[in-house]
């Protein structure tokens, strides 16, 4: 009852994220910042010049919230969190690889007109198109279709959001990184990899206001150390999406995916591949 | 005070001892010079849902429905009657058991016009002229049966056999109040064929078809205007337990299905739950007595029932069955696939209980018997069943005159 007389509520109030149909209420908006996802999706693998098919499985937890601060006017906070971000690949006659991201998260201070104050005799308010934020992500494991295995134990950034997006639905972030890791090649002994501060993070995303479209792109490069032994070089990654809801089951979206991504080694080489599927969410 | 009753408009018969002076008859009974007429064709029935009054009229106990808006009254007999039409001693069965006596004040019975009729009759019974009550409406869902019957099969290796067959079982249906639910209880149902040196039995089913207020599964497109597509599952359960077959003939053989249990979707059903087709599939825990183990299998099946009638008097029936078995020591997995679909009519009934005529035809193919060669096996039932209980259907309708 109370459910009906909320959606008569934002039926006759335009809600524009409820549409009426024969058989009754349709939900049109989701939130792809909050969602359980699962997918499945044909891939195309590229590594080190040697192509194939293969089959991609995706899935993991993500929650964004943001609030009004408690002690500043003007301002808020964002945050979003990834829980077990995984991928799986696998192709045929080779046995399966994947990454997983144990927690991925971003933390906004958003202000509605941001500033610097410059501390002179007359302090001076400059104005400040970005929003500041802080990334950390703990946990990466990834292995190869070598048995290459590579631990990255976490890597935090400071990024310069100029999209200044508290909802998150927009980013365009940029900042410099550290890292520390672990990669253990086939037949070669461990290898510390630490990017102190050498390193680069890019977010960019954008989401449409109802959440049928999405699409993102991160890369995380730099300049890495092997430890203790080994010579400094260049290190990488770059993934990004596209998504647009096809349909929904039960008023939860099922989404087309296209998404791609580039991984590239100084001592492994370059990896890429390229998944089309579908992706189911909860929303939560 | 007379009571009035809504709804049917009847007159109440009360007491009064105006009547008493008018005619000196007793105070609960009509004067004996009361015209009670007869329409031409069958006599109609006092109303089961319309309050019923006892009295006398002259010397015969009488049951009496009348209409205010009409100003007439019903007037049965409150006892069966020979072929004279003489009343019987005994009480009539199938009536409302409480008939309170009345009779109207001699003003109101002034201008009333009296017609013969018979006794109530709850819905599905109905009374002939002479007051006796006979079901014609039943409930095979509702029932223990016994029967027998003639039953010819074909198989491989052994081909065409004749012999007969002894076949027996109970069966309970039973809705929830609002029919949001179905369940349907099997109780030792199954058959004994001597000739054929088969015994197959089952000690338990039973299964649920549920009402979904709302489609369990929409689905709504985003191509252009949003549009959304309901998905009716009319999903349910289905369980077997302790589902015995034997077999005497050469090797004996006893595959027992401990336990199946297998979600069903149903298909098509009528409103009433009464009529479905649906399929099911699921796990099961199977017995062989050969290698004397336990074995895990899927089964599933197609089943169908229709009552053709409103009475109950028709129906039709489908139940096929497949099983694939694994972990046999030395032997492919198992395959079993058994059908039977048949038509049972009620031909007629003693005591009320019904008598039917079933016909049945089999089919089926399996590799699980030591005895027989895998292939084909092919056969028909032609009998009769006895029902007990069988009471009538819960939409048995109102006769309102006599058959």
């Amino acid at each position: 009852m109370l459910a009906a007389l909320l959606i008569s509520a934002a039926l006759a109030a335009g809600d524009p994220c409820e549409a009426m149909s024969a058989s009754g209420p349709i939900v049109t908006c989701f939130d792809p910042g909050n969602r359980l996802a699962l997918g499945a999706a044909l891939a195309g693998v590229d590594e080190s010049g040697a192509t194939s098919g293969a089959l991609l499985l995706e899935g993991g937890l993500r929650i964004r919230k943001s609030r009004e601060s408690r002690t500043h006017d003007h301002t808020s906070w964002s945050k979003e969190y990834d829980f077990v971000d995984a991928e799986l690949l696998h192709e045929p006659d080779t046995r399966w690889q994947g990454r997983v991201v144990a927690f991925d998260g971003l933390f906004l201070r958003h202000l509605d007109e941001g500033f610097i104050l410059l501390p002179t005799p007359h302090p001076t308010r400059l104005p400040f198109p970005f929003d500041i934020a802080v990334t950390t992500r703990l946990g990466t494991l990834e292995q190869d279709a070598h048995g290459n295995q590579e631990l990255e134990v976490g890597r935090a950034g400071l990024l310069l959001d100029i999209a200044r997006d508290p909802t998150g639905m927009s980013r365009a972030a940029l900042g410099p990184s550290l890292a520390f890791g672990i990669e253990r090649l086939v037949n070669q002994p461990t290898t510390f990899l630490v990017q102190p501060l050498t390193g680069g993070t890019l977010l960019l995303r954008r989401e449409s206001f109802n959440g049928l479209w999405r699409a993102e792109l991160r890369v995380d490069a730099g300049w890495s150390l092997p430890l203790p032994r080994g010579a400094p070089g260049p290190r990488g990654r770059a993934e990004g999406s596209i998504e647009r809801v096809l349909f929904a089951v039960n008023d939860e979206p099922v989404a087309l995916r296209l998404s791609a991504t580039d991984t590239y080694a100084k001592d492994v080489g370059n990896d890429a591949r390229v998944g089309l599927g579908l992706l189911a969410a909860y929303d939560l | 005070m007379c009571p009035l009753w809504r709804g049917v408009a009847a007159v109440s018969l009360c007491l009064t001892p105006l009547l008493a002076h008018a005619d000196e008859a007793p105070p609960d009974s009509l004067p004996a010079s009361t015209q009670v007429q007869r329409q031409p064709g069958p006599l109609p029935a006092l109303d089961w849902d319309a309050p019923v009054f006892c009295g006398n009229l002259g010397a015969r106990r009488v049951r009496f429905q009348c209409n205010e808006v009409t100003r007439s009254c019903l007037v049965a007999d409150d006892a069966e009657l020979d072929g004279n039409g003489n009343p019987l001693n005994g009480e009539l069965s199938r009536v409302h058991p409480v008939c309170p006596a009345g009779l109207l004040g001699v003003e109101r019975l002034r201008g009333y016009t009296f017609t013969q009729a018979v006794a109530e009759s709850p819905p599905g019974w109905v009374r002939d002229e002479r007051n006796r009550v006979m079901q014609f409406n039943f409930d095979t869902h509702r029932r223990i049966w016994i029967g027998g019957g003639w039953s010819p099969a074909w198989f491989p290796g052994q081909g065409f056999e004749s012999s007969g067959e002894a076949e027996f079982g109970g069966r309970i249906d039973f809705p929830d109040d609002d029919l949001q639910n179905m369940n349907r209880l099997h109780l030792l149902e199954g058959r004994l064929d001597p000739g054929q040196g088969y015994f197959g039995a089952t000690a338990l089913t039973w299964d649920l078809s549920h009402v979904y207020p709302t489609a369990p599964l929409r689905f709504t497109t985003f191509f252009g205007k949003p549009r959304r597509y309901d998905v009716t599952l009319n999903i349910g359960a289905f369980v077997e337990a302790g589902h015995v077959e034997s077999f005497s003939k050469g090797t004996p053989q006893t595959w027992v299905t401990v336990l199946a249990a297998e979600p069903t979707l149903d298909i098509l059903r009528s409103k009433d739950l009464e009529s479905y087709l649906r399929i099911r599939g699921g796990p099961a825990l199977e017995h062989d007595s050969i290698g004397s183990q336990y074995l895990f299998g899927v089964e599933g099946g197609l089943d169908a029932e229709d009552i053709l009638d409103r009475d109950g008097f028709h129906r039709l029936f489908l139940e096929a069955n497949v099983a694939r078995i694994w972990g046999l020591e030395n032997s492919a997995p198992v395959s079993r696939l058994q059908t039977e679909a048949g038509y049972e009519v009620i031909v007629l009934a003693v005591n009320d209980q019904p008598l039917s005529a079933v016909f049945e035809g089999r089919a089926g193919w399996r590799n699980d018997l030591v005895s027989q060669p895998a292939g084909w096996d092919w056969g028909g039932y032609a009998g009769l069943r006895f029902s007990f209980w069988a009471p009538a259907r819960r939409n048995a309708t109102l006769v309102r005159e006599a058959r």
